[in-house]
């Protein structure tokens, strides 16, 4: 952490607003393109405001718990926060509940999550355009078969056949990637 | 950790988003959301809180003990070190080498502060009893709780609650040293005061250790009563159940929808309880 972040936290502690209004300068943008990011197509301009406001109040609220001496950044910090806080957003809206072909297993305590992060990500780059897209609106954004169908004016079994092919694909991919999981 | 593809896909959030954007051509636009607009509606936020009134918790802990007797005035109490004023202030407080002789230690107390009370139950002489706080009060301007899920049913408020950060690690995370007192809840969140996501069916546990309190002198394996509570999405339940006469400690919340929870543990002794460092993890 660098010695501006960690004065600005320091007075963050001591409960200077000011210090607050800087942060929010500072890093608004990073947060808002993380926050807009995770909650595209899911929730409209006054909800992601909303969300953005969130994250710096619950900055301000948990100051104390932030650890400067640790060796992380304040942006780092500020980015997981942003993130939790748009996920957790995110679940509410979306509400769905996985059935068994959406299960894939248990993965083991030691998988490394950056490592799993980039094996996931490289898995779907190498998919087709529309194979991303009906997994990403199925599984990110949590649409139903007939709402892809209808946004994309194809038949709903067409969709629906995509999708489970793309699942099919998606995980054979992950698994020739190291991606390991025990069923 | 059981995973689905929901999950996998929640690990690339931000790449997903931007993966989704790119091929709907339709570039995600983060530059309408200004930092002034910001700023003014999280101080605006700040502003809104209630101010809590400074808590006598000395005296409202001391009130409590002795309002079912007539105490003679007498001795003092020992008198406690600057730390552990937190303890005081606030109910509860993380252990470190400037309070750690305090745990497992029977509380004794400044008894200058005392009320003394008639035969008709009318105070004769000191402050009497601090008025009981207000929900308001007890949940303050928290994020993590901002609701209780029946607010007419009394025997679940705490009298304050504090939040303690635990260390998040790969598997598990680690819950760290506590201290606190009657009726306090310590609640345990993650680094940034998040909870944890639970998917319907995932259970999140706690397992953890007190240690041995000298109200217990010949029974060096009996523990202290708490109660365990747990919040969902933000809202304290009313469920609850308590751990009696136990040093270990476990505590497992299955979770029955999907949504944010958290695990909170409520002193049902009449003396501080410490706990030793435990684990959280979702099974």
């Amino acid at each position: 952490m660098n010695k501006k972040e960690f004065d600005l936290i320091r007075r963050l502690k001591k409960r200077d607003q000011k210090a607050l209004e800087e942060i929010i300068r500072l890093f608004h943008s990073y947060t808002a393109a993380i926050v807009c990011r995770i909650l595209y197509g899911q929730a409209d301009q006054s909800d992601i405001q909303s969300v953005i406001n969130d994250v710096f109040f619950r900055l301000w609220e948990n100051a104390d718990n932030i650890e400067p001496d640790k060796g992380s950044s304040l942006k780092a910090y500020i980015a997981a926060l942003a993130r939790n806080t748009a996920l957790t957003e995110k679940k509410k809206i979306m509400k769905v509940c996985p059935l068994e072909e959406d299960i894939l297993g248990e993965i083991p305590d030691h998988f490394d999550q950056i490592e799993l992060r980039n094996i996931i990500l490289s898995a779907l780059k190498d998919l087709e355009a529309g194979e991303q897209t009906v997994l990403l609106k199925y599984y990110f954004q949590g649409k139903t078969i007939q709402q892809i169908a209808d946004e994309s004016q194809e038949p709903l079994p067409t969709v629906k056949s995509r999708l489970q092919r793309s699942r099919k694909k998606f995980k054979k991919i992950l698994e020739e990637r190291g991606f390991v999981y025990e069923s | 950790m059981k995973a689905n593809y929901y999950d996998l896909f929640d690990m690339i959030a931000e790449d997903a988003g931007k993966f989704l954007s790119e091929t709907e051509n339709r570039p995600v636009s983060s530059e309408k959301y200004s930092a002034e607009e910001t700023i003014k509606s999280v101080l605006e936020r700040i502003a809104d809180r209630k101010v809590i009134p400074k808590k006598s918790y000395r005296k409202r802990l001391w009130v409590r003990l002795l309002i079912a007797a007539i105490i003679v005035l007498s001795l003092s109490g020992i008198t406690f070190a600057a730390y552990q004023y937190d303890l005081f202030q606030d109910g509860a407080a993380l252990i470190t080498d400037e309070n750690r002789d305090l745990v497992g230690k029977e509380m004794q107390g400044d008894f200058s502060e005392v009320s003394i009370y008639d035969k008709y139950g009318n105070l004769v002489s000191g402050p009497g009893e601090a008025p009981e706080p207000t929900l308001d009060e007890i949940l303050g301007d928290s994020t993590v709780i901002t609701a209780v899920e029946d607010p007419d049913d009394l025997y679940v408020y705490p009298s304050s609650i504090a939040y303690f950060a635990v260390k998040e690690g790969r598997s598990f995370c680690t819950t760290p040293e506590v201290i606190f007192d009657n009726n306090v809840m310590v609640v345990f969140t993650k680094e940034d005061g998040s909870g944890w996501h639970l998917t319907k069916g995932e259970t999140l546990v706690f397992k953890g250790e007190e240690y041995h309190s000298e109200i217990f002198p010949v029974q060096p394996d009996k523990g202290q009563s708490v109660g365990f509570h747990y919040v969902f999405n933000h809202t304290l339940m009313n469920e609850t159940t308590s751990s009696v006469g136990q040093l270990d400690l476990k505590f497992e919340l299955k979770a029955q929808e999907d949504g944010e929870y958290y695990i909170g543990i409520r002193g049902g002794s009449s003396d501080p309880i410490s706990l030793k460092e435990g684990k959280i993890y979702i099974r």
